[in-house]
């Protein structure tokens, strides 16, 4: 496999990116469920610092994701594909490129608003986007639950499309995306 | 000049050493009073007439490895001082820890709390400083104390003055450390998540009597 895209395969750069802003996200989701379990303020901190610094490290993934799609076309989907489908799978894919910006730099934001600065795993602080203000801050956390339950169904439904195309057309969609070569 | 209690005014009888009974009680009185005029709290260096608005105590910390920033909206200062009468300067400043304002409420209720400054207990927090030292360059020191949570600690402040007419420009600093004055205890004594050093930034304006 190589390290672009060919005419048929995602390459290693493209693939790397993918499974790992997938796994990361997977992280996230339990993170953010831990950190609101949490009783206890020292708690929440410890537990949001790590969802935090997790989150800035999708963002910077997602930036070089993206500026990967930017360079490198992706294999052109199946002519199996109908375009009502096409146009489908095409708006997913971009709307999870918006949603891996606006989740991550929503979080930051509010977090600025809240006056508890960013930190990437204690190594270095990222500047603050807002001044603090309580109200900003209560508004910014209802649109990152929102963007986060958007993802939630992006992902369900991204992942419901890949196994159909594997499964049910039996078409190399999935196989693609995979590292190891079609058996 | 001093009261004279070792010997009689020249060209008098000799007597009863320091005169008679009457002037050694005025004499002595008179002693007491001087001692008394150096106590804390009466510096013999001019009044400052702090402006509220333009002054601040600000403090900063890490948390969870960036560092955020509050102040103290409330304080009341007592300062005497002058860069040319050390001796004769003084410096008292009470902060009601209840004013503390870190732009979180989540916070400011937590520091509030028994774990940090207990402020059901101790509501106030006094700054009183000690000798000043002149380092040079327009700076000066003191080996000041605070008493904060039923407990009272060394703390270096050090500070500038800057004087134009009648008014006059303070700004100091102090690093605190949390640890030693129980600020944070429990699981707050992790330092990981909290900083151990608190540092505190005082900008004073006043207008300076005579």
């Amino acid at each position: 496999m190589p390290l672009q895209n060919t005419r048929s395969r995602y390459g290693h750069v493209a693939q790397a990116l993918h499974w790992g802003i997938a796994a990361l996200i997977l992280v996230q989701f339990v993170l953010a469920n831990v950190a609101e379990a949490q009783e206890g303020l020292l708690a929440q901190i410890k537990w949001f610092a790590r969802h935090k610094s997790f989150g800035m490290t999708i963002l910077a993934l997602a930036a070089l994701r993206l500026g990967w799609r930017l360079y490198a076309p992706p294999p052109p989907l199946p002519g199996t594909m109908s375009g009502g489908s096409r146009s489908i799978a095409r708006s997913t894919h971009w709307l999870f490129y918006g949603l891996l910006f606006a989740l991550p730099v929503s979080g930051w934001t509010m977090s600025s608003a809240a006056n508890f600065p960013v930190s990437w795993f204690g190594v270095f602080t990222f500047p603050d986007l807002v001044a603090p203000d309580e109200d900003l801050k209560e508004t910014l956390e209802k649109v990152h639950e929102l963007l986060a339950r958007a993802l939630w169904i992006t992902v369900l439904i991204h992942v419901g499309a890949a196994l159909k195309h594997h499964f049910l057309d039996r078409d190399d969609v999935l196989r693609r995306m995979l590292p190891w070569p079609r058996t | 000049m001093a009261p004279n209690l070792i010997s009689p005014a020249p060209g008098r009888a000799p007597g009863p050493p320091g005169g008679s009974p009457t002037r050694r009680a005025a004499a002595l009185t008179l002693a007491w009073a001087g001692l008394l005029a150096g106590a804390p709290a009466q510096g013999a260096a001019p009044a400052w007439d702090v402006d509220p608005q333009a002054s601040t105590i600000a403090f900063s910390a890490v948390q969870a490895g960036a560092r955020f920033r509050g102040r103290f909206e409330r304080f009341d200062a007592d300062i005497r001082f002058a860069a040319d009468d050390l001796e004769g300067s003084r410096a008292e400043v009470s902060v009601p820890l209840r004013s503390v304002d870190s732009r979180n409420s989540d916070r400011d209720d937590e520091v509030l709390g028994e774990a940090w400054f207990d402020v059901e207990d101790h509501p106030i927090a006094v700054f009183r400083a000690g000798t000043f030292e002149r380092l040079g360059g327009g700076r000066f020191a003191t080996d000041a104390t605070l008493t904060i949570k039923g407990g009272t600690h060394p703390l270096r402040f050090e500070f500038t003055v800057k004087r134009d007419g009648d008014r006059a420009v303070l700004d100091g600093s102090a690093a605190i450390d949390r640890l030693a004055m129980e600020l944070g205890t429990g699981e707050w004594t992790d330092t990981t998540w909290v900083g151990r050093t608190i540092d505190v930034e005082v900008h004073v304006e006043a207008a300076v009597g005579d």
